[in-house]
């Protein structure tokens, strides 16, 4: 049975609200309680003027009894009128405000059995009726785009959304108009089908956000999903379905806000006064007051900040907060940045309202200022004998959740001997054992594995509560909340692809601190690098420029000089590398996919496995691609795989408390790098098992247990494994593709490479064995090389056939490569040129070359 | 068309109703409901009368837990009774405060519902008043 789409407005209760709008009661409602209202103050303070003028002597002017009478009429009848307007009004929004019975969820399963009308908002239920309206007059079907061009009519508010994602609403109007004109053509069933869509789809949305009756925002989102012109300015302004959800939820929950601020009377509100006999029932806390920060009226001053993120977090807390053990200190383990604070002021907002459990409701949650502490007192005894006098007052006072960040800083395990540090484990374990005593330990993973476990008594009365990083959605809103603050501050208006950028650039390039700190930060330093610019609007290039500034790695668009070395990396890999085109073109394609981003991966940019003898090219290809792809040779981490030959040597590589990891640490200093693991082959099987993540995901665990990001990494593995049969086919020019699946079948026989490992490369690469051809190439390279440097000097080197030719016939040594030619050069040619220089037989303005023969510097005249 | 208005005049009085003698007076209770709980809530009565021998600010004494001396038991026990006493001197008057508070907060909510459900009449009693006073 075909699906029966029941709307009908009319019928809906909505509808009396419809109707009603325009009665002049209504409508002039608002203004006229206004006026009367003014009109009464005035009557009424000229009655009480004359009023007291007839009865005191001291007014010089007198008003006639009558005459105050009447003002005294006016002024009562002018208050009735003030009374019954504003009764108007409020009757008016009971009136927009229709109650619904049935819940969304039951409409959405069976859409036909109810007039879907009903569970429109009013607002909602005005665009609709402005739509059908339209319709009718300019004789066009009703779609999406009418209902769509209502919307904007009659919301102004939308506008916001549209100002914020620099869009012109006048334009958008005008587009929408243009389409009326064809859309006349158009079948009157295809056009509703767009329109009961958007309705539908309105009711799903409104279900999801919790609304009773669908909302405009969510006839906005629905018309966003639905109607052709709307996405269709959204593809050219390129903007995302996720992104009008961003904007409606920052708009809704602007509104909420207004919302509830207005009404006074409820008791959020009437809670934020506070109360003054809480106090009465607990001890004076003298000494904490003074080395510490009292949260709960950071809280305050804050404005009770709205809590996004880390919902379940917080709720742990509380639940061990609640107990009535020894173990009720939750101790709060993240990387610094990921929220860990914010959770706190989350608590204390809760504790304020009474909304959390009783154990936690009402108390004052302080943060301990350990620092401040250390800094005023002389001595290391005066110290401890205030902490125990803190502690003391804690639990005497009976109302303070005491708060202890970076804990892990004065908790030592007998480590801590630095000045300005003190270890309280000794202090606090006593204390910490009482229920009576709460505390929140703030901590890091390393400082968690580093110091407090190494006092496992301590850690034993703590809970551990590990904090994540936020969401990208829940760092936008954080984002959206703070961006009108700059805004105020600076004076610049922030766009919504700004932000969104923010957020985008932040995951993908910020990977050693965690949302929202990171999105945060950049924001405010974006902000203040606008502030000394004249723009007045945050956009998306701001974003990339500052971020490429701080990454040294070009985002955003891509630019024409880099779109050109994309284009020519194999030419300009060529540059420094002979030959090797197979393998130059396998690394660069991979290179303009990650860069182009046209496929999504989680792993790095690419991982290469390099086969090949000794000497051919790998690692220069390696340096070639650091220096042109990040900018610099000194961008390439480069490690030894045959240092790793034991699984002893894992917490060499990813690093152990007290150890910095050999791969990792730079890693996360250094993101953008290009990893080079020499003899990979050499490295134990477990060390290779800790690559299969890495090429796969992405990332890697170290020793402290902090997530390292490869995902901005070009791995290059090399190996000279089976290079006796890279050679053999060399030697029968055998085809290339066939002799690498045969050395890839020899590798996996004999148990070199695991299967597994060798599938996660994007490309194993072979690198054949050098010809004299090639090597005269090199023999070139090198010998330009100190031509260049030659030239520094002002002495012109002419590089001739036969001494290429010598050089290749001294060096040519297969098994070695090119490293031979290197020493031959440096032997042969290196020595001569630096006797000659130190004897002054050459001098400035010299044109010289080399006898091919004796290898002894000959002069060629001058320049 | 006169018979539509007619009905839908009909409708809105019944609206009009409704919502001045039921939905309002709900949520002037709810209003009500909101500033009770303020009140005891702003002079933290209910805290205070649980605690009310409590000690003052949680200053109290320990008594001796080595050997027997009357002395100091007594001088413990008569500093924590002080203690105690100086707690309710303090609590006391806040709790008749607050409670003096909630006294005038239920009035004024039931002279509030009051005036509310007898509104309409009161704006035309004022509005003939006036016009008595006029002229």
């Amino acid at each position: 049975m075909a699906f029966r789409f029941y709307f009908n407005l009319e019928e809906a209760p909505i509808f009396e609200a419809l109707s009603w709008e325009n009665a002049p009661g209504f409508k002039f409602a608002p203004i006229l309680k206004k006026v009367f209202l003014i009109f009464f103050l005035l009557f009424f303070f000229i009655f009480l003027f004359g009023f007291f003028s007839q009865r005191i002597d001291f007014f010089p002017v007198k008003l006639d009894q009558k005459l105050n009478q009447k003002l005294l009429g006016s002024s009562i009848i002018f208050l009735s009128f003030g009374v019954l307007f504003w009764t108007q009004e409020a009757f008016f929004c009971y009136l927009k405000d229709p109650k619904v019975k049935v819940e969304l969820k039951k409409v959405i399963a069976n859409p036909e059995k109810y007039n879907l009308a009903e569970f429109l908002d009013f607002e909602s239920a005005k665009t609709v009726f402005f739509a059908e309206k339209f319709a009718k007059t300019k004789r066009i079907p009703l779609n999406s785009s009418v209902l769509f061009y209502s919307l904007l009519t009659l919301n102004p508010k939308v506008n916001f959304i549209f100002y914020r994602c620099l869009l012109d609403l006048r334009i958008i109007k005008k587009k929408l108009e243009d389409y009326f004109k064809i859309c006349k053509k158009n079948t009157k069933e295809e056009s509703f089908e767009t329109f009961e869509n958007s309705i539908l789809e309105a009711l799903k949305i409104a279900e999801e956000k919790g609304h009773k009756k669908i909302e405009i925002g969510d006839l906005f989102l629905s018309l966003a999903k639905h109607d052709l012109v709307f996405k269709k300015i959204l593809i050219e302004a390129d903007l995302k379905i996720e992104d009008m959800e961003s904007l409606t939820w920052w708009l809704e929950s602007l509104e909420k806000e207004e919302e509830k601020r207005k009404k006074w009377w409820e008791w959020e509100n009437l809670a934020k006064i506070g109360s003054i006999g809480k106090d009465f029932a607990a001890g004076y806390t003298i000494t904490l007051d003074k080395y510490s920060i009292d949260l709960t009226k950071e809280v305050m001053k804050m404005g009770y900040p709205e809590i996004i993120g880390h919902q379940k977090e917080i709720e742990a807390m509380e639940r061990i907060l609640a107990r009535k053990e020894a173990c009720n200190d939750p101790l709060i383990v993240g990387e610094a940045g990921s929220g860990r604070r914010s959770m706190i002021l989350a608590l204390a907002k809760k504790s304020i309202f009474g909304e959390s459990l009783p154990e936690v409701n009402y108390k004052r949650i302080v943060q301990l200022n350990l620092p401040a502490l250390l800094a005023q007192l002389e001595s290391l005894e005066v110290v401890e004998s205030t902490l125990e006098r803190i502690f003391r007052e804690v639990i005497l006072a009976g109302n303070v959740i005491l708060v202890i960040d970076e804990l892990h800083n004065f908790v030592g395990g007998g480590k801590m001997a630095r000045a300005g540090t003190i270890d309280i484990s000794g202090i606090l374990t006593p204390y910490i054992s009482s229920p009576h005593f709460q505390v929140i330990g703030i901590t890091t993973y390393e400082g968690l594995h580093r110091n407090i476990e190494q006092n496992p008594s301590l850690l034993s009365f703590f809970e551990k509560i590990e904090v994540s990083e936020i969401s990208r959605q829940e760092t936008l809103k954080l984002l959206e909340r703070l961006a009108l603050k700059l805004e105020q501050r600076y004076q610049k208006l922030i766009s919504f692809p700004a932000l969104r950028d923010i957020i985008k650039y932040c995951e993908r390039y910020i990977t050693a601190t965690p949302f929202p700190e990171k999105a945060l930060d950049l924001l405010e330093e974006i902000m203040v690098h606008l502030a000394q610019s004249r723009e007045k609007i945050l956009l998306p290039k701001h974003v990339a420029k500052i971020v490429s500034e701080k990454i040294q790695v070009p985002v955003g668009e891509v630019e024409k000089t880099e779109k050109e070395v994309l284009l020519n990396l194999e030419n300009l890999l060529h540059q420094r590398v002979v030959d090797q085109d197979e393998a130059l073109k396998e690394v660069s394609a991979a290179l303009r996919r990650a860069r182009t981003q046209v496929t999504i991966r989680r792993g790095p940019i690419g991982c290469f496995l390099f086969l090949g003898p000794t000497g051919v090219g790998k690692t220069e290809t390696a340096k070639a691609l650091a220096e042109f792809y990040f900018g610099s040779e000194n961008r390439m981490i480069r490690l030894d795989m045959s240092e790793f030959q034991n699984v002893e040597d894992i917490p060499r590589l990813i690093g152990s408390p007290g150890e910095e990891g050999l791969l990792t640490t730079p890693v996360r200093e250094n993101p953008f790098s290009l990893i080079l693991l020499d003899e990979f082959e050499k490295a134990h099987p477990n060390i290779l098992n800790l690559f299969l993540q890495v090429f796969d995901e992405g990332h890697l665990t170290d020793g402290l247990g902090r997530k390292v990001d490869f995902k901005n990494t070009i791995i290059i593995a090399t190996s000279n494994a089976g290079y006796q049969m890279i050679f053999k086919a060399a030697k029968e020019n055998k085809d290339w593709t066939t002799t690498r699946e045969q050395l890839i079948n020899f590798l996996v026989e004999n148990g070199i490479f695991r299967p597994e490992l060798l599938n996660r490369f994007d490309a194993v690469v072979l690198y054949k064995p050098l010809t004299k051809e090639n090597l005269l190439s090199i023999a070139e390279l090198l010998l330009k090389k100190i031509q260049k440097q030659l030239k520094e000097k002002q002495i012109d080197f002419i590089i001739e056939d036969p001494l290429k030719e010598k050089i290749v016939e001294l060096a040519y040594r297969p098994e070695f490569g090119a490293r031979q030619m290197q020493r031959v050069i440096q032997d042969k040619i290196g020595n001569a040129l630096a006797e000659a220089i130190l004897r002054e037989e050459i001098k400035r303005g010299d044109r010289i070359g080399i006898d091919h023969e004796t290898f002894r510097v000959v002069k060629k005249g001058s320049f | 068309m006169q018979i539509l208005e007619g009905l839908k005049r009909k409708s809105i009085l019944f609206s009009w109703w409704q919502w001045h003698f039921s939905f309002m007076p709900k949520r002037l209770l709810e209003i009500w409901k909101n500033f009770l709980k303020f009140g005891l809530y702003y002079f933290s009565v209910p805290l205070l009368l649980t605690t009310f021998f409590s000690h003052f600010h949680r200053y109290k004494w320990e008594y001796p837990t080595r050997g027997f001396d009357l002395g100091k038991i007594l001088e413990t026990a008569f500093s924590n009774l002080i203690s105690r006493i100086m707690g309710m001197i303090f609590r006391f008057p806040l709790i008749i405060v607050g409670t003096l508070f909630e006294i005038f907060l239920i009035f004024t909510g039931v002279l509030v519902i009051i005036f509310w459900i007898f509104l309409p009449l009161f704006l035309i009693l004022a509005f003939f008043y006036g016009f008595s006073l006029l002229f």
